[in-house]
């Protein structure tokens, strides 16, 4: 507060282009006469001096001027983000070059996985070593993604996959995603190869390859942490592989923000491949909706129905998603011992509800913009601290090795977060040795010393889970995944996989839609491509019967589209719990301006499903990998409710490629390519 | 007739209970009286307005008998007998 003479001057410091202090000029002089302004060169402080006895006059000015900043604010922003913009990177150069994508495509595509998968489309040819130069690696935003739409914080990782020789496309929360959208860049599409360690730095519109020889070795803690002390800030945030994705596990995952993993197909591998370590993004650029009112107004009723639905407002963020251990379980359909039944004596030991009673978990904490929080902080008596396990992880290195250890299972999960692991891939292949083990294929002379591979060994669960991640001794073969493994014993059947890819945790015999849905998923042993467990199990949206196998395609396909659709917005999987289609039609519409029709939106989710589909036929799928392992088939379930079943594909999978509009041999016919603009690919 | 009932979620979590054996006089009774019972306890008073609930279509909670989805059978009104188990779960979700 400034005096002269009589007369109190409020001072006002302000830090604007001239071309913004030109434009406030008028509202100024409309207001006050002679008011100083500086108006020298660019981006220049300025000081108002703001006369107090005109107090409402003043706050009127106030008022205007933000008014002025943010309408100019929108409009620049309104301009830089009506295309998506991708950033070009090439490892092998050194160059960079931005592209804006067609706004035709945009629409076709959305956003995130759908046009993600169309630039894979344009990039690659289908018989290119995923491990090579020339597999791209993409980050793909969506356009919720780094919005206040709930949950809208999510991002991808694109790929081919070296695990399945197929379409990679992992999903993660956390807070890069939305950081990523505020560079100013929707996606970042990687190739080549660099000969030497880097990583990338990218700020608004501007990238730098940056030298991360020294950051080579370390876990993604250690690379979390060096690259915020290195660059200074606190408040970036990093993507990046620990050591099982610099040696090239087949399921290496890159792990976001310490604890938050695009997980699965080996996108770490791929990444390591190119010897990129990290991509470290900070930004200022606020995506703007189309319609900031309504938008605001959509997000809020929406965030009501989140916060009011008992599974979205209660379960999750209570007991995480390992409140499933004991629904499942208790359902017979909780694949133990690598699938050799569906019920785990040992549930009450290390289900949801024990972390919270043994005292392990000590809060929850949510990704970016998510009213559900559902991931867990947890620390062990031995010291240890970090997040998880959730559901699939805390199964995959519990009950599918029968490990009843709930802190063996808890440092296992760490593990895999520090090295860089897919958890579900990784506690399924342990899962095959130890069935490969006890059935005399792996001798004990092969293990080099390690512990015995017998189904519910901690020892054995967290020594093997280390050699996996660095690639030593029997961790060699075992980084290959469950397929490769049991295959150099000539015992591919005990490999629970489809398309290369373990299954998690449902075993399918006591869940035929979902059955169906593992069998189709795009990029193999998959549950978040079609959650039958959804309406089969948990009853959401309605209840299905389980055993049924009729109208159970009809379901699938939805569900496959939808969940199209949700990816490649930049939302949640999580929210579909409560929101349904129009929801997203609203959330989606709200924000873009365009005016999707709900045909159009499922459209959309259909297009995406056929291109990935389309791709995967380039990469040499054929239909007869449409299946199951022989286990879940023709063994049928040895012991609880489900006892007796098996899957029972055969009455479910004619009908699925009817409806998809496919032919026999699942080869998309060309009326539904025409139909679905799907004709030039 | 005696009947054990496990709790999950955070119905387990509000009441303490993990699991109880209900001694019924009867020989066999409708699931709808098996949550009235346990509704009296503390921490289970939801099941009781669960119980109270006429509009079967609409279950929010899992209940299983011998791990059938009840919803599967005849709803509250399914049959339980003697030695079997009920499960019973808040609406829950994952992945």
């Amino acid at each position: 507060m400034g005096v002269s003479g009589k007369t109190k001057f409020l001072l006002l410091f302000l830090r604007i282009s001239t071309k913004w202090q030109m434009s406030i000029r008028e509202e100024i002089s409309f207001i006050f006469k002679n008011v100083p302004l500086s108006n020298k060169g660019k981006r220049r402080p300025c000081y108002l001096s703001l006369p107090t006895v005109y107090l409402d006059e003043w706050r009127l000015f106030i008022y205007k001027l933000i008014a002025t900043l943010n309408r100019q604010r929108q409009e620049v922003k309104a301009v830089a983000l009506a295309k998506i913009r991708i950033l070009n990177v090439d490892l092998s150069t050194g160059g960079t070059n931005i592209q804006e994508l067609d706004e035709k495509i945009s629409k076709r595509y959305i956003g995130g996985r759908g046009v993600g998968t169309y630039l894979l489309s344009t990039i690659l040819k289908g018989d290119e070593d995923p491990l090579s130069p020339e597999n791209p690696l993409l980050f793909a935003t969506g356009p919720l993604t780094g919005t206040t739409a709930p949950t809208g914080g999510r991002y991808m990782v694109l790929c081919k996959s070296p695990l399945t020789g197929l379409v990679a496309c992992s999903n993660s929360g956390g807070q890069f995603g939305s950081e990523l959208r505020r560079t100013g860049f929707d996606v970042i599409c990687i190739t080549g190869r660099s000969d030497s360690a880097v990583y990338l730095y990218v700020t608004d519109g501007l990238v730098e390859i940056r030298g991360a020889a020294h950051l080579w070795g370390l876990d993604t803690h250690e690379t979390t942490d060096s690259l915020k002390e290195e660059i200074g800030s606190d408040s970036v945030k990093i993507a990046c592989i620990g050591p099982a994705g610099e040696k090239k596990v087949r399921f290496a995952c890159i792990i976001n923000d310490k604890h938050r993993a695009a997980g699965r197909s080996g996108v770490g591998a791929v990444m390591g491949s190119k010897n990129l370590k990290a991509v470290v993004v900070k930004g200022s650029h606020r995506p703007e909706p189309h319609n900031r009112d309504r938008f605001m107004e959509i997000v809020k009723k929406r965030l009501e129905i989140l916060k009011s639905n008992p599974v979205t407002g209660q379960g999750l963020p209570s007991l995480g998603t390992k409140v499933l251990d004991n629904i499942i379980n208790e359902h017979g359909a909780y694949p133990t011992r690598n699938f050799q039944t569906g019920v785990f004596e040992h549930t009450d030991e290390v289900c949801g509800e024990a972390l919270v009673e043994k005292g392990y978990l000590k809060k929850n904490r949510g990704c970016y913009a998510c009213p559900i929080k559902c991931a867990r902080v947890t620390s062990l008596p031995t010291g240890n601290k970090g997040e998880g396990p959730e559901y699939e992880s805390g199964w995959a290195l519990g009950a599918a090795v029968g490990v009843e250890d709930l802190i063996a299972i808890t440092e296992a999960n760490y593990l895999c977060n520090l090295l860089g692991m897919d958890t579900i891939s990784c506690g399924m292949t342990l899962a095959c040795a130890m069935e490969l083990y006890e059935k005399g294929y792996i001798k004990k002379d092969e293990l080099d010393g390690g512990p015995a591979l017998r189904f519910g060994s901690s020892e054995a669960l967290v020594f093997y889970t280390r050699q996996m991640g660095v690639k030593e001794g029997l961790g060699k073969r075992l980084a290959e995944g469950s397929l490769r493994l049991a295959k150099s014993y000539g015992a591919s059947e005990l490999s629970m996989s489809v398309k290369g890819q373990e299954l998690p945790a449902y075993d399918p015999r006591g869940v035929q839609g979902q059955g169906l849905s593992y069998a189709t998923s795009n990029r193999g042993g998959c549950h978040v491509r079609a959650y039958m467990i959804a309406p089969e199990v948990l009853g959401i949206p309605e209840k299905l019967d389980p055993q049924a196998t009729e109208g159970k395609a009809q379901w699938v396909k939805i569900f496959q589209d939808l969940t199209a659709v949700i990816d490649s917005m930049g939302m949640c999987l999580f929210t579909s719990f409560a929101l349904g289609a129009e929801d997203y039609l609203d959330i989606l519409n709200g924000f873009t301006g365009h005016d999707y029709t709900m045909e159009e939106m499922m459209e959309c989710g259909e297009r995406i499903w056929n291109l990935e589909r389309l791709l995967n036929i380039r990469f040499g799928l054929t239909a007869d990998m449409d299946t199951l392992p022989r286990r879940l088939l023709h063994e049928a379930m040895p012991q609880g409710p489900q006892k007796g079943h098996t899957v029972r594909l055969s009455e479910m999978l004619p009908e699925y490629y009817k409806i998809r509009g496919w032919d026999n041999d699942g080869i998309p016919s060309s009326k539904t390519l025409e139909r679905l603009d799907l004709k030039t690919v | 007739m005696a009947v054990e009932c496990k709790i999950f979620g955070t119905l387990r979590l509000a009441s303490g209970i993990d699991r109880l054996l209900l001694d019924i006089p009867e020989k066999s009774v409708p699931l709808r009286r098996i949550l009235e019972e346990l509704g009296q306890r503390k921490g289970l008073d939801e099941l009781k307005k669960l119980a109270q609930n006429r509009n079967g279509e609409s279950l929010p909670f899992i209940l299983l008998l011998q791990g059938k989805n009840v919803f599967d059978l005849d709803g509250l009104e399914t049959v339980v007998k003697d030695g079997q188990r009920v499960s019973i779960f808040p609406p829950s979700g994952g992945g």
